[in-house]
């Protein structure tokens, strides 16, 4: 085919050398005239050389639509309008000024140049191969969950055979709720068996129907229009790893409406975020037992219950990993039972971070822990393992060592851990300044030292640079971007990314504060693409303190022979260090 | 009978015409297209809104489907036709319940002319084109013709005196070749001012009025004898004084006063001028006076 290309502008001309440059590649003929020639003069040569396509740009500014148009009339009275195809294109061009300027085609900004040479070859492109196919990753594959260093693997042994051992003889009305429950779900009505297990809140509800404070039901109405709403949004899906692979990018949620919480996930779904996380209240943590039924509350932290998980589920594009997190409360094997049952992805379990930040009970959370990685092994959901106590103080060691632990446990049990180590400006990092030169050798060094350790999947949050943002969005977004960055210079299978506002936040966390990091992260992305961030030779001399402070914990435990010992007596984290055992759940533990 | 209605910048007040004339004429056998684009809430350039299409029943109307999907007024599909824009194939609709309509119409001469051919077999009396921008070539076909200027194009009202002299001078050739030599084509002022002193034909005012140079066109009119193969008759000129100022915010919609520019036309040109916000039922007076002088209008289109 023949193709005059044309830019009716001053100077730009990029788009259409680069269109020269394909149209050359694929052996067609084209006359690249430079910017600024008389209109006059390019009818001229067109009533010449009769091509198939012009191909006009110009970047819309002040008057230019009347330029664009009194170009077409001239073709028109010159008799070539209906003998070749006019296209224009440029920045400020949409389909619907082509339609009114009176051209056969126009490309606009983030048109692809595949896209032109699509059209002008007459292929359908536009809806088949440009729509973004996302697809559902599995994070875990590929990792053997290979303990490296023999001595590491002898403690992990160790720790993991006695706390099995621990276990063995012992439940709790968590377990004995969830036996319960999955006979329930199965059918059988033990609604009253049940309510033996379960604080005065819950059991009120089912026979007072009284709710819990600012609780209250969604109704069948407002449930008919989340689906409608639901079916209605049309959002272009986006990715925003731009040529990288990793990492998945996944945000949290959890506003107390589920309505908000699926608005949040289309939003971020359609800025490019593979995955969301699903957070409940903290008070559900700490009572024994789950409500039913669709419902909605004011406070951070959604709801779990069954109808509220499928509500969400029903929401979710395809493409979105869906975690559904199992706080680190009394119903933590529930959680996971009804995660499987409405179709998530992933869970979170961690008797550590869980038993040490003023949560769970250290007895409690470790006998309902090895049954929820038993649940999430049959229901195969791989689980990540947060070291959120770095957050309270806990050292990056201890808190990496309690991972460990769990991942290792997890392993053995037939689950699949993803190891989730903060990057952040952890109390740790302030005191004793190991940020003091740059944000990248520490972080770096974490991931070094996890490595070193275990052939394991590693997923930084919750969320990245925890602790580093300010009130300021364009500060927040542009360091959550530049802890992307890292993540992926290191190439971690996912992150975490808070809003901008997630941190100060003084109402709902708004859409557009969730657009900002996104945006800043896909920019972050395209910035390093291939390349990466170097860090300082210090990162090694931390990844090797890091190490060493692991196995002096895992040495300290394994001497103990006894883990949930350990944990009340500050093994994993000291008091003084912000490691406070739980007490919620205390003395629930029974024999069996 | 084709009744167009060109405009000589965006925003002149080419839909706020159409709107008029369509409720004129409602009486009689109407089709409507645009060579462009209309009936779009806000404006593609500078996002303000714009006066909807509004079509009453049993009204044809030519339109890309994507368009007709858009529309509020219900449409029933007649036929789908070969013509093609950059929002997708044209068809004619019938209108089966009043509403605005999102127009998408032929882009080229050619395209106008098939469509009008295809409208024969409609009954169609009045087939009105709203123009797009300051689209005129494809109006060389048109019977009629009303001209839109307005503070859109220029806020310099010597400037607009001169353009709108300009083109009603060339809507007055003389129509005819006779012994002239024929010029088909585009034809620049560079290229006609070759034939100073000659007697010339050319295929129509629109031809001529490709040039940014006013004050040269005017200049070569007087210098050399032109006529035209054909053209529309030029009925009147309507003014707009609103337009989009560009201000740091983005656009906002001003207003200049035009009344003088207003008198001058009809005085010194011969021909009226009105605002068709206030004198609508001038500009009905003077399209059924026109149509009325038709006579038989049963032959439907004469393209």
């Amino acid at each position: 085919m023949k193709f005059v290309l044309f830019p009716l502008d001053p100077v730009h001309d990029v788009a259409l050398k680069m269109l020269n440059r394909e149209l050359v590649k694929r052996k067609h003929q084209v006359i690249l005239l430079p910017p600024d020639t008389k209109m006059e003069e390019v009818i001229e040569l067109c009533q010449r050389e009769m091509p198939d396509f012009i191909m006009v740009s110009r970047t819309v500014g002040y008057g230019a639509a009347e330029l664009l148009a009194r170009f077409i009339d001239m073709l028109d009275a010159a008799g070539l309008r209906d003998k070749c195809k006019v296209v224009v294109g440029g920045k400020a061009i949409t389909k619907e000024l082509a339609a009114e300027l009176g051209y056969d085609a126009g490309f606009g900004e983030r048109t692809s140049w595949e896209e032109v040479i699509a059209y002008v070859e007459g292929r359908q492109m536009e809806k088949e191969k440009l729509k973004v196919k996302k697809n559902k990753r599995d994070i875990t594959q590929g990792y053997t969950y290979r303990v490296h260093e023999p001595t590491f693997k002898q403690l992990l042994d160790k720790i993991t055979d006695q706390i099995l051992d621990w276990v063995k003889d012992k439940t709790s009305p968590a377990i004995e709720r969830v036996k319960i429950r999955e006979r329930m779900l199965e059918g059988e009505d033990l609604i009253e068996e049940y309510l033996k297990f379960c604080d005065e809140t819950v059991v009120s509800y089912f026979k007072k129907n009284l709710l819990p404070k600012k609780v209250r039901f969604i109704t069948r109405e407002e449930s008919k229009k989340f689906d409608q709403l639901i079916k209605s949004l049309k959002l272009d899906d986006r990715i925003l790893r731009h040529t990288l692979d990793k990492p998945l990018v996944f945000v949290q949620y959890g506003t107390g409406c589920p309505f908000m919480d699926a608005m949040h996930i289309k939003v971020s779904e359609a800025w490019g975020a593979d995955g969301v996380l699903h957070f409940d209240p903290s008070w559900g943590a700490r009572c024994e037992g789950l409500l039913e039924g669709l419902l909605a509350h004011e406070e951070d932290g959604s709801i779990i219950t069954l109808e509220n998980l499928k509500l969400i589920k029903s929401s979710l594009d395809v493409s979105t990993l869906w975690c559904v997190r199992a706080h680190r409360g009394l119903n933590t094997p529930e959680t996971i039972l009804l995660a499987a049952r409405a179709g998530a992805d992933l869970t979170k379990i961690n008797m550590v971070y869980g038993s040490l930040n003023g949560g769970t009970d250290p007895e409690r959370l470790t006998v309902d822990g090895v049954y929820a990685l038993k649940l999430a092994a049959k229901y195969n959901l791989p689980f990540d393992i947060p070291t959120n106590e770095e957050l309270g103080g806990v050292p990056a060691p201890k808190a990496f060592a309690g991972m460990l632990v769990v991942a290792h446990l997890g392993v053995k049990l037939n689950a699949k851990p993803i190891l989730k180590p903060l990057f952040c400006y952890s109390p740790d990092v302030m005191i004793n300044d190991y940020m003091k030169d740059n944000y990248i050798d520490y972080n770096v060094a974490k991931v070094i030292a996890l490595r070193q350790i275990m052939d394991a999947p590693i997923w930084p949050g919750e969320p990245i640079g925890f602790m580093t943002h300010t009130e300021d969005r364009i500060q927040s977004a542009m360091t959550t971007a530049l802890h992307a960055a890292l993540a992926s210079s290191l190439r971690l299978d996912a992150i975490t990314i808070a809003s901008t506002d997630e941190a100060y936040a003084r109402g709902a966390i708004t859409v557009s504060a969730r657009i900002d990091t996104l945006r800043a992260i896909a920019e972050a992305f395209r910035f390093f693409g291939q390349a990466k961030i170097e860090p300082t030779k210090r990162a090694e001399e931390y990844a090797q303190m890091i190490v060493n402070g692991i196995y002096e914990t895992l040495e300290k435990v394994a001497k103990r022979e006894d883990f949930v010992a350990s944990l009340y007596e500050g093994l994993f984290g000291t008091r003084e260090e912000g490691a406070n055992p739980g007490r919620a759940g205390r003395g629930t533990v029974r024999k069996c | 009978m084709i009744l167009g209605v060109l405009g000589t910048a965006k925003n002149t007040g080419k839909t706020t015409t159409t709107n008029a004339l369509l409720k004129c004429l409602s009486d009689k056998p109407l089709a409507i297209t645009s060579i462009g684009f209309d009936g779009e809430d806000l404006d593609h350039i500078t996002g303000l809104p714009k006066p909807k299409v509004f079509v009453e029943e049993s009204t044809v109307v030519a339109t890309s489907e994507m368009a007709a999907k858009h529309s509020t007024a219900k449409l029933q599909l007649l036929k789908k036709l070969e013509i093609t824009t950059a929002l997708g194939p044209v068809g004619i609709y019938r209108v089966k319940q009043p509403g605005t309509v999102v127009l998408v119409g032929p882009h080229s001469s050619n395209g106008l002319l098939t469509l009008a051919e295809t409208l024969r077999s409609e009954n169609i009396e009045i087939f009105l084109v709203d123009g797009a921008i300051n689209r005129i070539v494809p109006f060389q076909h048109a019977d009629f013709v009303i001209l839109a200027v307005g503070a859109s194009r220029s806020t310099n009202i010597d400037f607009l005196f001169l353009e709108t002299k300009v083109i009603i001078r060339t809507f007055e050739l003389p129509l005819g070749r006779g012994t002239r030599k024929v010029l088909k084509g585009l034809i620049s002022t560079e290229k006609l001012s070759m034939f100073r002193g000659e007697s010339i034909s050319v295929e129509s005012p629109m031809h001529l009025l490709l040039t940014e140079d006013f004050a040269k066109l005017e200049k070569l009119l007087q210098e050399i004898d032109i006529a035209v193969m054909r053209k529309p008759k030029l009925l009147c000129v309507t003014i707009n004084p609103c337009y989009a100022e560009r201000r740091a915010e983005g656009f906002t919609l001003a207003q200049i006063d035009l009344s003088e520019l207003s008198k001058m036309i009809e005085r010194e040109l011969n021909i009226p001028c009105l605002d068709v916000v206030k004198e609508e039922e001038r500009l009905c007076r003077i399209v059924e006076e026109e149509i009325g002088k038709m006579g038989t209008l049963e032959g439907g289109i004469s393209p």
